[in-house]
């Protein structure tokens, strides 16, 4: 049908592929807690994940067989989703998953995103509201609307969430205070091998 | 004689065998008129797709339109200097990226709505390595390439040294 829109996202691929693809996704995601891809995968991944985790949430017989059924590495992986996940969102009414648009990862310039889970060890939003501080710390200025916002975002369902952002802060001052300002150059990932030219 | 309704017999048949077909079946075709040359080029012009190049068929008056109508389409002029560039200049240029702020993290300029690059690299680094400065990666570094020079001289081995491995990471 033309100009209609579609229940989910094709993403150039049979059904069977389709379905590995965001498989594989999301079991990464599971076990990195951060996975960067491109932006209209990570939407994809970010349905498939949050209704994981409900089924970590639900914690019966019948989901832990559901979400066996649509992870790869089951083993490895149902462990964490029903244990630390599921007490990490316990409180949280949905919304375990964020993504985060970033510049592209790769020389084909494919819009990227960060796929996260909220809360983790590795949340992207959370450590850049924590340099913000930081900065504005040394800077001695006062906090924008915009960081007063994220950082009710980050604190709202984090267990001792104040605490750790204070710690998170103070290790981004003392990153500052040796001198480290972090990478220089930002390189984007090869698409085609650098092959040797034979004349 | 009630052989009336008998049909002729078959040598009867045979020597006026021409003028009965044509007499039993009027609707068969015979176009006497047409020259051995034309048909000839008949079946060359139905055969040209796979066999003859076109220059070597001949084509004769009555194929001329069917020619023409087939091979119509083609420039008539070579497009001006002017024309071609009316075509790549008109609004197909690509467009200046406005849309850009400051990271609040670093202060570096970036696009609207999309983390900072800078600021992902570090803060992704950090986390894989436990918010450890260069300084103390490198001494890190250091130190474990010591241990492994020390394990090798005690098992009487040569030790490795950090140029040689540099060089061939390199390559």
């Amino acid at each position: 049908m033309a100009g209609g829109l579609v229940k989910y996202r094709k993403l150039g691929r049979t059904s069977s592929h389709r379905k590995a693809l965001l498989r594989n996704l999301v079991t990464s995601l599971i076990e990195h807690e951060s996975i960067q891809t491109t932006w209209h995968k990570a939407k994809e991944a970010q349905r498939m994940a949050e209704k994981l985790i409900t089924l970590g949430k639900k914690n019966t017989e019948a989901s832990k067989r559901s979400a066996m059924s649509k992870l790869f590495r089951p083993h490895d992986i149902l462990p964490r989703l029903f244990g630390p996940l599921a007490a990490r969102y316990a409180n949280r009414p949905g919304g375990y998953t964020r993504v985060l648009r970033i510049e592209p990862i790769k020389e084909d310039q494919a819009p990227s995103a960060i796929l996260e889970l909220v809360d983790g060890p590795k949340d992207m939003r959370f450590a850049m509201t924590a340099r913000t501080i930081a900065k504005t710390r040394t800077n001695e200025q006062e906090l924008n609307d915009m960081t007063r916002a994220n950082i009710a975002k980050v604190t709202r369902y984090r267990k001792d969430a104040d605490g750790e952002l204070e710690e998170m802060v103070q290790r981004f001052e003392r990153l500052e205070e040796e001198g480290d300002e972090g990478v220089e150059e930002v390189r984007k990932k090869r698409v085609y091998p650098k092959l040797e030219r034979s004349r | 004689m009630a052989a009336c309704h008998i049909a002729p017999s078959q040598s009867f048949l045979a020597a006026f065998l021409p003028v009965a077909r044509a007499a039993l079946l009027p609707q068969l075709p015979r176009s006497t008129s047409r020259s051995h040359v034309a048909s000839r080029i008949a079946s060359l012009w139905q055969s040209r797709s796979s066999l003859l190049p076109a220059a070597l068929i001949p084509i004769p008056g009555i194929l001329e339109g069917l020619w023409e109508g087939i091979l119509r389409a083609v420039p008539k002029k070579k497009t001006s200097h002017m024309k071609k560039r009316h075509r790549f200049m008109a609004g197909k240029g690509l467009k200046d990226v406005t849309a850009l702020n400051k990271c609040s993290a670093c202060g570096k300029l970036k696009r609207a709505h999309v983390l900072c690059p800078y600021c992902v690299q570090s803060i992704r680094k950090w986390f894989g390595n436990g918010f450890k400065t260069e300084a103390e990666v490198k001494a890190q570094k250091d130190t474990q390439w010591d241990e492994m020079n020390e394990r090798l001289q005690k098992a009487g081995r040569k030790p490795l040294l950090k140029e040689d491995v540099e060089d061939l990471a390199k390559t």
